[in-house]
């Protein structure tokens, strides 16, 4: 087995020491991503590049997969003068490229929600989810003031209703004291503004600001499938650098690899063809492919993933 | 000068596998050699082939395997074979490992050693990434995008380094190259070899000679 030293001098050993470090303990794929030096401790970041193939009906595009800082080597100055250092273990570390992944990939899909809000909102399916939310800002037109539990009654899964009066609080579009339910001036503002249709708005206001707490906190499964299907066809057409031709049953490949479940064909076919009434994705001859504007967006947000 | 049981390289590179991920080239590299080893030298193998591919392809996130976790556990399955599982390199611009100097320097004669020797496996090594370059793949090359291939055979005399690629089926699919290159000028292998993110590492199985048969 290859030994390395125990100890360095300075920084600039140390920044050559670090790529074999990650080689020998990370694999392959890990590069030196970030320096952080203060003197007594410098840190150094590892992140992860790995090739990939990304495959359409037409082409086989080279590129390659980036995640900076994902761990950090971490040397000491120590009583002798010199620097010792640690790492994480090859489990901690698979444990934070895991998290990392995910984080990029919640960023991406928070940014297509940001670039498509106003199309994705259009869709039936979606527009239902966000119903009980609608019915109560849409009872404020006719009134000052909601009975919180005739709020409650009106559904039966009272928890869940209960989950979006409190989430609507929480985004400052109602208030709630003792029994009753006011509408605070952000939402009469939405209700009163003459421009645009009220509901897509307040939608699209809600998606854009608290994607993450509509996932988790409101469960939102009307919405789910459409956003990870646009992202199934974004993200490699970002990694590709253009926009990919692809048939059904590669896109639920791509789906695959991103997700990690297989969506239903028939189903997905259906999806597509709902995102691509509203232009988030386009059918042309049987086969998928999508929007100019929204990829030069998707791929901006990834640069800068990869590069930070 | 190839092993004897062999004529020709392309009798060698039958029994390889290509990669089946763009992300897995030192394990694929690995389980070729080790295999061909154990087979052309008829080696008693208890463990048997599929549990050494879930060794080494027992997946981290995206491919990764590091070196010390593989080797490792490739040793625990090599367990009383007298095989074992061996790495070096060689870096001026790193820094030396204590006391073993000389031990970790390795050369183009080493590897011709390690090639034509019976009792070694064909030796694998990493390149840097502008290997793909040569391949007519600019978007791989990038300099600390290791590659791994293994080295088939090497003639200082004429020049010329014969070696496998697991990566060729992805190659073939996207390059603008024609003619996919097999051959290499030793230099400019060695300037491939020195820049890997660990320059000059190559690894390849051993037989302790030392058994009873030689006496």
């Amino acid at each position: 087995m290859i030994t390395l030293p125990r100890s360095v001098s300075n920084a600039e050993e140390a920044i050559r020491l670090a790529p074999a470090i990650g080689f020998m303990e990370y694999g392959q794929g890990s590069y030196l991503s970030n320096i952080d030096d203060t003197g007594d401790e410098i840190k150094l970041f590892l992140g992860i590049k790995y090739p990939l193939l990304i495959e359409d009906e037409e082409r086989s595009i080279p590129s390659m997969r980036i995640i900076p800082d994902v761990t950090s080597i971490n040397f000491k100055r120590n009583d002798t003068g010199r620097f010792g250092y640690d790492f994480d273990q090859y489990s901690v570390f698979k444990e934070k490229l895991i998290q990392k992944d995910y984080l990029f990939l919640q960023t991406l899909e928070r940014e297509l929600i940001r670039n498509t809000y106003e199309s994705l909102s259009k869709i039936p399916s979606v527009a239902n989810t966000l119903t009980p939310l609608m019915e109560i800002s849409n009872s404020f037109r006719f009134q000052e003031k909601l009975d919180k539990n005739k709020v409650l009654k009106s559904r039966k899964n009272q928890r869940q209703m209960h989950n979006y009066i409190r989430f609507m609080v929480r985004n400052d579009l109602i208030s709630v004291s003792e029994n009753d339910i006011h509408p605070t001036g952000k939402l009469l503002g939405f209700i009163d503004s003459k421009d645009g249709n009220f509901s897509i708005r307040l939608m699209g206001d809600l998606l854009m600001r608290n994607y993450s707490e509509l996932m988790t906190f409101l469960h939102l499964s009307g919405l789910k499938p459409y956003l990870t299907i646009a992202n199934s066809y974004y993200t490699p057409s970002s990694e590709a650098g253009s926009l990919l031709r692809v048939g059904i049953e590669r896109l639920r490949d791509y789906y695959k690899r991103l997700y990690r479940t297989s969506p239903i064909l028939m189903k997905l076919r259906n999806q597509v063809s709902m995102l691509s009434e509203v232009e988030v994705l386009r059918i042309e001859n049987r086969s998928i492919t999508g929007i100019e504007e929204i990829l030069s967006r998707q791929m901006g947000v990834l640069e800068t993933m990869q590069s930070s | 000068m190839l092993k004897s049981k062999y004529e020709s390289v392309e009798q060698i590179i039958r029994s390889f596998k290509y990669q089946y991920s763009v992300d897995t080239c030192l394990q694929t590299c690995i389980e070729n050699i080790l295999l061909e080893f154990l087979e052309r030298e008829k080696i008693p193998f208890k463990t048997n082939k599929k549990e050494i591919h879930r060794t080494l392809f027992k997946k981290g996130p995206y491919g990764q395997i590091a070196l010390r976790e593989y080797s490792s556990k490739l040793t625990d399955l090599l367990k009383g074979t007298q095989v074992r599982s061996i790495e070096r390199y060689h870096s001026p611009s790193l820094i030396q490992a204590p006391g073993s100097i000389i031990d970790n320097s390795f050369h183009l004669e080493g590897l011709g050693r390690v090639c034509s020797d019976r009792n070694c496996s064909f030796p694998y090594v990493t390149v840097s990434g502008r290997w793909f370059d040569m391949m007519g793949l600019s978007s791989w090359s990038d300099p600390v995008n290791n590659h791994t291939v293994i080295i088939l055979d090497l003639n200082l005399d004429e020049d010329r380094i014969e070696f496998f690629d697991p990566a060729e089926i992805f190659i073939k699919r996207s390059s603008k190259v024609d003619v996919i290159p097999k051959i290499i000028n030793p230099d400019r292998f060695v300037s491939f070899w020195d820049e890997a993110k660990l320059p000059r590492l190559t690894g390849w199985f051993e037989r302790k000679s030392d058994t009873l048969d030689r006496w």
